[in-house]
């Protein structure tokens, strides 16, 4: 019955690969999003990635139906970290619970708040960054200053700081604040795009023709610099996934017994020595989605953006 | 060259003011004050109503931020709850400890980094190169902490070359003589800045491949090669040394990477550092510690940055203001 049901997933998956792989080679030569598609498809180590994504968020998208176990069940403690078996394909951790269908849930977690959270990121830094480099002057002095003063702060220093302050923090306040400390990058990054914009015949043009200023943003510079703006995004994703990670790990992430990525690398780490399981497989999930998102970044930024010639 | 130095340092000035004044916000807005929270300790509430007017805590808000920031500036950092001792001892304990990691560390990677970059771009597209970029970007992409426990596995538990903790100290010493000493703390500090080094070398060597190729553009490397002087010396002579000045910027901005990958790293070796001491304080809600680490974290970011503004200033002229 289970094996039916992870063969329907598989199915899934080869579906949207087909459907993709023929939107991204078309017949006759492609423009706009289509030819971005195809510049994507051309990367070997992009198509990988994005197969993996596919991959990962079908697997989570079905997680109850495709788990062995309950994520949260206690089985009797001659089960507790019981090494990888038939039963147990992670084996089980310290309290006796299957590592494998707690992966698949953590993984959930993981990936649904890394997105949430990057979106949040996103919005925010692209407002910030497109306010300070359009109105300029001493406003956006000051507002750089600021963005400064928070990279200077290494991130994960400033989520534990934030997070001993807040704990316990709920789905919703890991969000937000995961959210809110990664849009400083996305912000610098926007500014110095929109300084760029601002100075073209185009923002003039409208300018003369009495736009007024939110519309000329809204209409001329945004759209101009989504294209940095997704890169960065899909680059951040991999940096917002290990930061909810390590959170987790200290402990001031998801509370127990929810499982997430990280907390069951802790619930791992003082049996290191004997049950290696616990703390390896998750892990690998953490890279192997990071590690997809870092290339697929890479690749988006080549397929997007055709001036950059590859090196 | 002075003159860029002070505008440098005027601007470092500034952040760290805004960090101050930010961590005092974030302390004022969350639940609570630093001397809330004493978990099982049994304190004298005279004694805790003493902490919090010596820190103004029992004052109006703007009378509290100016005494706040005149503390700090002071280098009074409030006292350390889960320590039982001021904020200022705990950091001048493990700082240092730190600083060292942080220095073998930043050697260590860009050393990997731009070798490996160097060999890249010379043998650009072939298996060396793209094979070694793919491995140094999963080890990019891999969760600090996570890679340090699978070391302490592989070469601690099942291959034991390393020790993971219980580094001598005074007290614990066993072995007599400096040298000796130095020995166990290297030993320590094997796996610590190995982990470091293979999480963050692929952004040292990525920018230095890149460089190598832009430099490689360049006229006077085609006029080298068409007066013929060997490939090798091209690479070694020409190119890497314009190469390398641009690096010294990212030594600056990889030190928040490295800083923030040693508060895990250090947790997971038991390291006695700053990471080490403010992880650990995180369970005990010791505000004064954790946003102590903040201020101290975000100084030495910045003046990491003014040394490797200055230092670029120095080996390369034409960054200097006229």
């Amino acid at each position: 019955m289970l094996v039916l049901r992870w063969l329907s997933a598989a199915a899934l998956v080869v579906i949207i690969c087909v459907a993709l792989w023929r939107y991204s080679h078309p017949r006759a030569r492609a423009t706009g999003h289509r030819a971005v598609f195809a510049r994507y498809a051309a990367h070997p180590s992009a198509v990988i990635a994005l197969f993996t994504l596919i991959v990962m968020y079908t697997i989570v998208a079905f997680a109850p139906w495709l788990a062995t176990h309950d994520p949260i069940e206690i089985f009797a403690q001659e089960f507790a970290n019981h090494p990888p078996s038939r039963e147990f394909l992670f084996g089980t951790d310290f309290a006796g619970r299957d590592i494998f269908s707690r992966v698949l849930y953590g993984a959930r977690f993981s990936l649904i708040i890394s997105l949430l959270a990057t979106a949040i990121a996103v919005v925010v830094g692209t407002a910030y960054g497109a306010t300070a480099g359009f109105v300029g002057g001493k406003l956006d002095t000051a507002m750089m200053r600021l963005v400064d003063a928070f990279l200077s702060i290494p991130r994960i220093v400033l989520l534990i700081a934030v997070g001993t302050l807040w704990a316990p923090l709920g789905v919703t306040s890991l969000v937000l604040l995961l959210g809110l400390t990664a849009w400083f990058a996305t912000s610098r990054l926007v500014r110095a795009e929109v300084l760029s914009l601002r100075e073209r015949d185009m923002v003039a043009a409208a300018r003369a023709l009495g736009a007024r200023d939110l519309a000329i943003v809204a209409r001329h510079v945004l759209p101009n610099v989504l294209t940095p703006v997704i890169v960065a995004a899909t680059l951040g994703v991999a940096g917002v996934i290990i930061n909810e990670a390590a959170l987790s790990y200290l402990g001031i992430g998801i509370p127990d017994p929810s499982p997430s990525l990280g907390n069951i690398i802790r619930d791992g780490s003082p049996y290191i020595a004997t049950a290696w399981w616990v703390a390896l497989f998750p892990g690998i999930a953490l890279v192997l989605t990071s590690l997809a998102y870092n290339l697929a970044g890479d690749g988006l930024r080549d397929a997007m953006d055709p001036r950059q010639v590859d090196r | 060259m002075r003159r860029l130095l002070a505008g440098r340092l005027l601007q470092g000035l500034a952040v760290i003011w805004l960090v101050a004044t930010l961590t005092f916000v974030l302390l004022h807005l969350a639940p609570g004050d630093p001397y809330s929270y004493l978990g099982d300790r049994r304190v004298d509430p005279a004694v805790v109503a003493g902490w919090r007017h010596r820190y103004c805590l029992d004052e109006p808000l703007p009378a509290q931020y100016v005494c706040y920031v005149r503390a700090v500036a002071g280098g009074d950092l409030g006292y350390s709850v889960t320590q039982q001792r001021p904020v200022r001892d705990v950091l001048i304990e493990y700082v240092p400890r730190t600083i060292e990691l942080m220095v073998l560390a930043l050697l260590a990677t860009f050393a990997t980094g731009i070798a490996l970059g160097v060999v890249q771009a010379h043998k650009r597209g072939t298996f060396a190169d793209w094979g070694s970029r793919g491995i140094t970007l999963v080890f990019y992409s891999m969760p600090d902490f996570w890679l340090a426990l699978m070391l302490v596995l592989l070469f601690a538990y099942w291959i034991p070359i390393f020790p993971i903790s219980g580094m001598e100290n005074v007290i614990t010493a066993t072995s007599d003589g400096r040298w000796a000493h130095a020995v166990d703390v290297g030993r320590h500090l094997v796996l610590p800045v190995t982990t470091l080094t293979l999480l963050t070398c692929a952004a040292v060597a990525r920018f230095q491949r890149a460089a190598m190729l832009d430099v490689g553009r360049l006229e006077f490397v085609v006029t080298a090669r068409a007066k013929g002087v060997p490939e090798s010396a091209i690479t070694r002579h020409h190119i890497l040394r314009n190469a390398l000045l641009p690096i010294i910027t990212l030594a600056g901005l990889a030190l928040p990477s490295l800083l923030g990958g040693a508060v895990l790293v250090e947790l997971v070796f038991s390291w006695p550092g700053m990471g080490y001491i403010t992880a650990t304080a995180v369970s005990s809600r010791d505000y004064s510690l954790v946003m102590s680490s903040v201020l101290v974290t975000s100084v030495l970011v910045v003046v990491g940055t003014i040394a490797a503004d200055m230092l670029y200033a120095v080996v390369d002229p034409r960054v200097r203001p006229t």
